[in-house]
């Protein structure tokens, strides 16, 4: 092979290659490679955006979703724990940890989020699941034959959301900053 | 239908602020004429976030230019707000210590500093925003206006809390110079028609309020009740005596404590610093300051859980990790019975006997300005020193307590003060008063006092909660390294009421006319019976001084000339102390100002 035909092929596979990471940055939805080309060089260059958010990055990506998330890890930290890779500690450990964390997380998630069953019935009681009932919100197991109404033991109540309290807004905060970075002066 | 006719009350408190109003309510039951209700108070408790808390934090966060993002900061009532006040400005405060105003009510209560010059923060840098204690005050009162505007009065502008009258509670330790600035702070604030009432008989009021009636029943002619009242930075006792006039139950405010800079915000810290000393020496590395601030929560509850259940032996605790390590980085404690009895019952609360004194000052060469702190952070040596020297001058025992602040949430520390208490008073019965909300007595007590104040419930009579006193040069040859010699001229009587006035008689003072002219000013706890115009000569600790009072004699005399003088001091309706000099010849007054700095 001459020496120009193995740089072009290597020309090619770098491009293909990044072609490759940047759709797998974008979720590989086509339509997000623009983001994922300002994330890739961004991280190429290691030029964390310190000063201000990028406009771009908030019109692309709706902060909406990450709001509840926002909200968990302001009360208890639940990202910070969801993210850590807790192989290297033992059980006594990770129980006085989580503790904490949990029960913060559960204090915010009743404070934000009305949860309710979906079937006002005890665990383990029989219940009937009467004809035309809603299949995203109940789930038929088991030996299900024939059709409802049908009779049969609750084995999950099921939640459903019957009101929240999340706020709309958090003005001056950014929208998809989960967590601040923190600098001590010292 | 008339407009509903409210009584206000503002508790603005050393570590936090609340805000209650008395109704009238029309019903058959003499028993229930007044209902009290308690505001709660919109804060931003995060950046973006603003929530209803029952009490307002006394904290002012002031953050660097660009620090905290546009919006993040403010209310519903005020945009492009720069600073926070409350529960954020508390927690970011306790991360970032150069930024935050606190105990500004403290500073107004000390001469030390010019209280209308921005100074607070105390330990920013010159170039950081500050504030003036009065300022800062001022912003706590506007917060809680706007907040009653809001709620109160969106559709119905007479109900705006500038057009009612509105009780403000002072410790009942401060001096003639703090009250006036307070008034000055409500007045920044929009508040015209204030009242000032001590905190200690606000609770007490509250007390009343909680039994309806009923308290008459729970006190006797002859009783001397104590208020023992321990809020988050200050420490206030003062003595209510019970007696029958005419037939009918009267209370009288009889004796005031001295201004203690010491209350459960110091015990919650005096726990923590124990708890990480004992983790320092497990060779854990220094907490960060949010560690650090995790630690003061955990023994807050652990204090709680240990002084209730006296079966448990300890309270474990977990620290979170800082960083994104937070199970790797997590640190396990114990808080043990032994911490909380040595660091907050010996510490705070010894046994002591009533002729203990709380341990005095020790006095270094150089000693940085800052809040005079209690010396000794026993606060029952302090009540012993209180009740001893009340109750003998009295000449009779003390029959009943009454608890106020969050500290005595835990029964033991109550008990323990109760105790001590009963030994003092020696064969007599001491009774404890009990019923009321230890965190929102005071402007519970102080929004019944506004219908108390208007003959719907009893009054308790108090007036000044001190006698005070000019220092007068006495003529005598200049001895060189000497100080000239000095009178004290007994301008207010104790306990005179507000309200009146009084000239000082028989004494005639000459002041040069045209120049500044300054006194030395003093206050007495424990003289009750000097009159106006009598002198003394010698008081050894008796007396304390406070800041020179000044006056500029403006006048149409020529300036140099002699201008013979009567002095005239008057307690006024809001509960502040005014002095004057009057010209003989009754033309013309000049009034002494309190803020006189050198």
């Amino acid at each position: 092979m001459e020496m120009w035909q193995s740089l072009l092929l290597v020309l090619v596979g770098i491009v293909l290659l990044k072609g490759l990471v940047l759709l797998a940055l974008s979720g590989f939805q086509p339509s997000r490679i623009g983001l994922a080309i300002h994330v890739f060089f961004e991280a190429l260059t290691g030029s964390a955006p310190a000063a201000g958010p990028g406009p771009k990055e908030e019109n692309a990506l709706s902060p909406e979703p990450f709001r509840l998330l926002k909200l968990l890890q302001r009360e208890s930290r639940l990202v910070d724990l969801l993210m850590e890779d807790l192989s290297a500690y033992d059980d006594a450990t990770i129980g006085s940890s989580v503790r904490p964390v949990l029960a913060k997380a559960r204090k915010a998630l009743t404070e934000y989020v009305q949860l309710e069953a979906v079937l006002q019935a005890v665990e383990g009681a029989q219940t009937t699941v009467e004809t035309g009932f809603d299949p995203a919100a109940i789930r038929l197991v088991g030996a299900v034959t024939g059709q409802a109404p049908f009779r049969g033991q609750v084995c999950h109540p099921g939640w459903k959301v019957k009101g929240h309290k999340i706020p709309a807004s958090l003005p001056g905060v950014g929208g998809l900053v989960i967590e601040q970075a923190e600098v001590e002066i010292s | 239908m008339a407009e509903p006719v409210l009584d206000i009350g503002i508790d603005l408190g050393t570590t936090n602020c609340a805000i209650s109003y008395c109704r009238k309510v029309e019903s058959p039951s003499p028993a229930s004429g007044e209902e009290v209700h308690t505001l709660s108070i919109p804060q931003v408790t995060h950046p973006g976030t603003v929530e209803s808390r029952r009490l307002l934090p006394s904290f002012m966060y002031l953050p660097g230019p660009g620090e905290a993002a546009p919006g993040s900061l403010d209310l519903p009532w005020a945009s492009g707000r720069d600073f926070s006040v409350g529960e954020f400005a508390r927690r970011q405060g306790a991360l970032v210590p150069m930024r935050v105003v606190h105990s500004a009510k403290s500073w107004l209560c000390h001469g030390a500093v010019d209280r209308r010059q921005p100074c607070l923060p105390w330990r920013s840098s010159a170039e950081d925003r500050r504030v003036s204690p009065l300022e800062a005050s001022t912003a706590y009162l506007r917060h809680l206006v706007d907040t009653w505007n809001r709620q109160m009065a969106a559709d119905n502008p007479g109900m705006r809390l500038e057009n009612q009258a509105v009780v403000l509670t002072v410790p009942a330790s401060f001096d003639p110079a703090a009250r006036e600035f307070t008034v000055e702070a409500a007045r920044a604030a929009g508040l015209e028609n204030i009242t000032l009432l001590e905190e200690p008989q606000a609770a007490f009021y509250a007390w009343v309020e909680s039994l309806r009636d009923g308290w008459r029943k729970q006190v006797r002619v002859g009783d001397l009740l104590l208020v023992c009242d321990v809020g988050g930075g200050t420490t206030d006792f003062s003595l209510i005596s019970v007696a029958e006039i005419g037939g009918a139950l009267e209370l009288q405010r009889v004796a005031v404590g001295n201004h203690i800079l010491l209350g459960g915000d110091n015990m919650d810290l005096a726990l923590a610093h124990a708890a990480s000393q004992e983790l320092a020496s497990r060779g854990v590395p220094k907490l960060s300051a949010s560690q650090f601030q995790q630690l003061v929560h955990c023994c807050r509850q652990a204090k709680e859980s240990l002084l209730t259940d006296p079966n448990r032996e300890a309270e474990e605790f977990t620290l979170l990790g800082q960083g994104t390590r937070l199970v790797g980085g997590s640190i396990k404690g114990q808080i043990s019975r032994d911490m909380v009895n040595s660091c907050l019952l010996e510490g705070f609360f010894p046994v002591c006997s009533l002729t203990d004194e709380p341990k005095k000052a020790r006095l270094g060469g150089l000693q940085e300005a800052g809040l005079p702190y209690a010396h000794d952070p026993a606060v029952t040596r302090h009540l012993a020193a209180f009740v001893r020297q009340q109750v003998a001058g009295l000449g009779r025992p003390v029959t009943g307590i009454l608890f106020n602040g969050g500290v005595f949430k835990s029964n033991p520390l109550r008990e323990r003060v109760l105790d001590l208490v009963r030994q003092w008073s020696v064969e007599n019965e001491v009774r404890l008063l009990e019923g009321i909300d230890l965190d929102q007595a005071v402007s519970v007590g102080a929004a019944y006092f506004g219908a108390a104040r208007r003959g719907r419930g009893i009054r308790i009579r108090g007036g000044a909660s001190r006698s005070y006193y000019l220092g007068v040069e006495i003529p005598a040859p200049a001895v060189p390294g000497m100080e000239p010699p000095i009178k004290a001229l007994c301008v207010v009587p104790f306990g005179m009421e507000e309200g009146t006035d009084a000239t000082v008689p028989g004494v005639e003072l000459s002041l040069v006319v045209g120049e500044p002219v300054r006194f030395r000013f003093f206050a007495g706890a424990n003289r009750k019976t000097d009159k106006p115009g009598d002198w003394l000569e010698e008081w050894e600790q008796e007396l304390e001084e406070l800041i020179p009072l000044e006056t500029a004699l403006r006048s149409q005399k020529p300036a140099g000339t002699l201008q013979p003088v009567h002095m005239r001091a008057t307690m006024t309706e809001v509960g502040t102390l005014e002095l004057h000099c009057q010209s003989t010849d009754q033309t013309e007054s000049w009034r002494l100002e309190f803020e006189a700095r050198q």
